[in-house]
């Protein structure tokens, strides 16, 4: 008697059991769906934006390949190209950037400059990579004609040599 | 059928004779002995059947003495099977000879039938089964079942000639050793039995037939007017029923008013006895032997059956949690391959410590921070950039003839003063502006002194800065 009242309580006992755990998989279905679809969403969109820097990535590892660490000098280029004292060039604070570059600016003043003259500074700041960009610009009129006063903002990228 | 048991016994002890019937479980039934009870043949027969019983491998039925056996049809006065089980004992107890207390009650199925309740109850006293019991121990067998011998001759009557119209009376005479029986019904469904305790194969023939041409008038007369039917078939079997000539005596003796189709069982003598071994091998019988009579043999099966059962249960149930187990792990182990690739996506992008469930958010953030951080290397790429632009300006205005004085361009804004020739030249220059990206404003304050239009353009970048 005693055998099979052990015998009816396991049976009960792991029936219940079996019984709970069949329900817990069967109401918890719909939230693993859930789980599931909201990682596989998650992993898409992370997916989505790889190679987001591709192009940074290897303008990066191509001036770091060349070891061009530096810009043009921007006093010999405006000396080479508008005559000595005719710019005057006022550095920024640099700004960190991606991988231990910086980026740095620069404020040149060009006074009675005619455009064509600009244009070869320019010309002369993006020659040697990294390139002086022109972020800014801005041109006043001077009493002479063909010519006038420019203020030009520069930006380019800059590592401390490795 | 008890569980355990593929084999089943029928037997009958009368009138100096024995008679052993055996069904198998799924087979027909077949008569094994017929013979006397004191014979070797009989002897070793019951020795056998009572070592299977005692294995547990046979069930052995014999019937509850019929006079001393009550077998009533009840119906309670409501339509609920579970009311109508409550008063039972009490339709019965007015029913019986005896106190409902002191007898074995067996209440068959209930039927919902015209708003009632029916079932049919056998009952007999308990020590009267004791004795009976008793008795066939002393004769050399231990039946496993005791049958209502009115319910299996029905039933068997439903098995051997299953009747032809639903709602046709019929009934049985079961011609005994000692007794007659006369179990009637309509259709399948049995109404009443009438046990006559005197029998042709016993005593005085002419006694018997007296009192058989009287009862059967009664009996049969009751039938038809209970069932509102001029006709019914009439059916003969037992010992009695061998003798063809003597049936045809006991017919003459039934009124012969009553229009009656009479036929007679094949192996007539026999009938009981199938009856008996069919209904313990398909359980589908009356045992008084239950409870704390019960046989040793079939308690002990009904425990194996009860320790499968428990067994059964638990294996399915391991079987279910070993299921659901599976699930989880399976469950788990999907999450967790998606986390990987989540996180080493993330990673890819975020660096290491990336906080599980955060791996979106985080990303974001990186993103944010490594866009900002890569703006400048995305200035340099810029082919076109604010010299691109500049150059632009500066054509579009001496392809109109304007003369520029002042000019401020950054990404965010533009702004140009100066001369054109007319004011179509600066709209023209603007609406250039405008298809470059920029949202334009224009001013014309006046004249200069050589009679130009004077403008003055100022602008937002409408496109990436």
């Amino acid at each position: 008697m005693k055998g099979e009242r052990i015998w009816k309580a396991a049976a009960l006992a792991l029936a219940v059991l079996a019984v709970a755990a069949t329900l817990n998989t069967l109401l918890s279905a719909k939230r693993h769906r859930e789980i599931l679809a909201r990682k596989e969403a998650d992993l898409v969109q992370i997916q989505s934006h790889a190679g987001r820097w591709e192009k940074e990535d290897a303008l990066r590892a191509g001036l770091e390949a060349r070891r061009a660490w530096k810009p043009a000098n921007l006093d010999e280029a405006a000396t080479r190209t508008l005559g000595a004292n005719m710019a005057k060039i006022t550095p920024r604070p640099a700004v960190s950037a991606a991988d231990g570059w910086q980026s740095r600016e620069v404020s040149v003043d060009l006074r009675d400059v005619s455009y064509g003259e600009a244009l070869l500074f320019l010309s002369a700041a993006a020659e040697v990579q990294p390139a002086w960009r022109l972020r800014e610009i801005e041109i006043k009129p001077s009493a002479e004609a063909g010519k006038g006063a420019m203020t030009l903002v520069l930006e380019a990228l800059e590592k401390k040599q490795p | 059928m008890a569980e355990g048991f593929k084999t089943a016994y029928g037997l009958e002890v009368a009138g100096g004779r024995l008679l052993l019937a055996r069904a198998a479980r799924h087979g027909a039934v077949q008569v094994v002995l017929a013979g006397a009870p004191d014979s070797d043949e009989a002897r070793r027969a019951l020795q056998a059947v009572s070592i299977e019983v005692e294995k547990g491998l046979a069930a052995l039925s014999v019937c509850a003495p019929a006079v001393q056996t009550v077998v009533r049809r009840l119906r309670a006065p409501f339509a609920s099977a579970k009311k109508a089980a409550k008063v039972w004992p009490s339709l019965l107890d007015v029913e019986l000879p005896f106190p409902v207390e002191s007898a074995i009650c067996i209440y068959g199925a209930p039927r919902i039938e015209d708003g009632g309740t029916v079932a049919v109850a056998s009952a007999i006293r308990k020590s009267d089964w004791a004795a009976f019991d008793d008795g066939c121990r002393a004769s050399g067998f231990d039946p496993t079942h005791g049958d209502a011998e009115a319910l299996a001759l029905w039933s068997q009557q439903a098995v051997e000639a299953p009747p032809v119209r639903g709602g046709m009376p019929r009934a049985l005479v079961w011609l005994g050793a000692d007794h007659v029986t006369v179990v009637r019904g309509r259709g399948l469904d049995f109404m009443a039995a009438h046990v006559l305790r005197a029998s042709p194969l016993a005593g005085d023939p002419q006694a018997f037939e007296a009192l058989w041409a009287s009862r059967a008038r009664q009996i049969l007369g009751a039938h038809l007017a209970e069932t509102g039917s001029a006709e019914m078939d009439l059916w003969w079997a037992g010992p009695g029923a061998e003798d063809e000539a003597r049936v045809a005596r006991l017919r003459q003796m039934v009124p012969a008013e009553f229009s009656i189709r009479h036929e007679i069982h094949r192996q007539p003598a026999s009938f009981l006895v199938r009856a008996l071994a069919r209904r313990a091998a398909d359980d589908s019988g009356v045992n008084f032997k239950t409870g704390e009579r019960m046989h040793p043999a079939l308690a002990r099966a009904q425990e194996t059956g009860l320790k499968r059962a428990y067994l059964g249960t638990l294996a399915a149930s391991v079987l279910v949690l070993a299921l659901n187990g599976g699930e989880s792990l399976l469950r788990a182990r999907r999450v967790e391959s998606l986390q990987n690739r989540l996180t080493a996506a993330a990673q890819a992008i975020a660096g290491e410590g990336i906080l599980r469930g955060q791996e979106r958010l985080m990303v974001e953030r990186a993103i944010s921070l490594r866009d900002e951080e890569t703006q400048p290397f995305r200035n340099a790429l810029d082919a076109d950039g604010v010299e691109g632009r500049l150059a632009r300006v500066v054509e579009e205005a001496a392809a109109l003839g304007i003369e520029i004085s002042r000019l401020a361009l950054s990404p965010a804004a533009i702004s140009i003063e100066g001369a054109a020739t007319s004011i179509q030249a600066v709209e023209g220059l603007s609406e250039r502006l405008r298809g470059q990206g920029w949202s334009i404003q224009s001013d014309s304050p006046g004249l200069t002194p050589e009679g130009r239009q004077r403008f003055i353009l100022k602008g937002a970048a409408s496109h990436e800065g």
